[in-house]
């Protein structure tokens, strides 16, 4: 019986609705430090840059720590 | 009784193991996919050298990239992931028309790119031997290009079956697979236009 998707771990490539969803983040991620860096230029754009990242990681870590373990 | 016979019938190996938690296909799709950011992070790793360790004027003197041109052909990549993710949502509900629709608005966005893209390299000016800038530009773009053209044909394939009466609610992998691939077409696109046009 496949895993409910609510308690997968998370994974951009599994399906075509996780990989848009991926899309629209990578969007979101992007843009926002495309934007920073031409009105703020380098350093905003260098800064919104590290503040995503740690805050994907972190989102990501905590997410997974819930997982139920793999089915073996 | 029955299934002693069947197994007594049955010739050659047996079959291969199958993991519950990920169809073969869609594992296969994804390991091509790991390949593929693979290349493209060597790719980006000249680029950065080019870019920020080599100390090349940036971009190359002399040189004008169409960021405007580049950016409409943006929207319409990213507008083709939205239509490719219609096209899968409508076979899901079984309705097919959506499904044909979304396919082939898909595929001829992408279309719309990669020609958009040829024009863009006969205007632009400057040749892939003219300067490191020029050439990393040329390699990052037409490797993605190169992306473009193969997810065409996949998406190709996929319109010529939904149009010929292929996939159901239940069964519909000839169009997820090229849905997978094709968002990480996108996402690389973002990427390499972010990075080389706009910053």
């Amino acid at each position: 019986m496949a895993t409910p998707p609510s308690r997968r771990t998370w994974n951009p490539l599994r399906s075509e609705q996780e990989a848009f969803q991926f899309l629209i983040a990578a969007m979101g991620y992007f843009g926002a430090i495309a934007i920073a860096s031409a009105f703020g230029g380098v350093w905003a754009g260098v800064s919104v840059f590290a503040v995503l990242t740690v805050a994907s990681v972190a989102w990501l870590l905590n997410r997974n720590r819930h997982l139920d373990p793999p089915a073996t | 009784m029955e299934a002693h016979a069947a197994a007594e019938q049955h010739h050659g190996p047996p079959p291969a193991n199958v993991s519950s938690r990920i169809d073969a296909r869609v594992l296969g799709m994804l390991l091509f996919i790991g390949s593929e950011i693979m290349l493209f992070g060597s790719f980006f790793t000249a680029y950065f050298f080019v870019r920020v360790v080599n100390h090349d004027s940036w971009p190359a003197k002399g040189t004008h990239l169409p960021v405007f041109v580049a950016g409409i052909n943006t929207a319409i990549l990213v507008t083709s992931s939205f239509t490719m993710h219609w096209a899968l949502t409508s076979i899901k509900r079984g309705n097919r028309a959506g499904m044909r629709a979304g396919l082939a608005l898909t595929f001829f966005m992408g279309l719309t790119f990669l020609l958009t893209q040829i024009a863009e390299y006969s205007r632009i000016g400057f040749a892939p031997n003219d300067s490191a800038f020029a050439t990393i530009f040329f390699s990052l773009t037409g490797l993605h290009g190169m992306h473009v053209f193969i997810g065409l044909l996949l998406l190709l394939a996929a319109t010529i079956r939904a149009f010929r009466g292929h996939y159901t609610p239940e069964h519909h992998h000839g169009v997820e697979i090229p849905g997978i691939y094709w968002h990480f077409v996108d996402v690389m696109w973002i990427v390499v236009y972010v990075t080389v046009y706009v910053l």
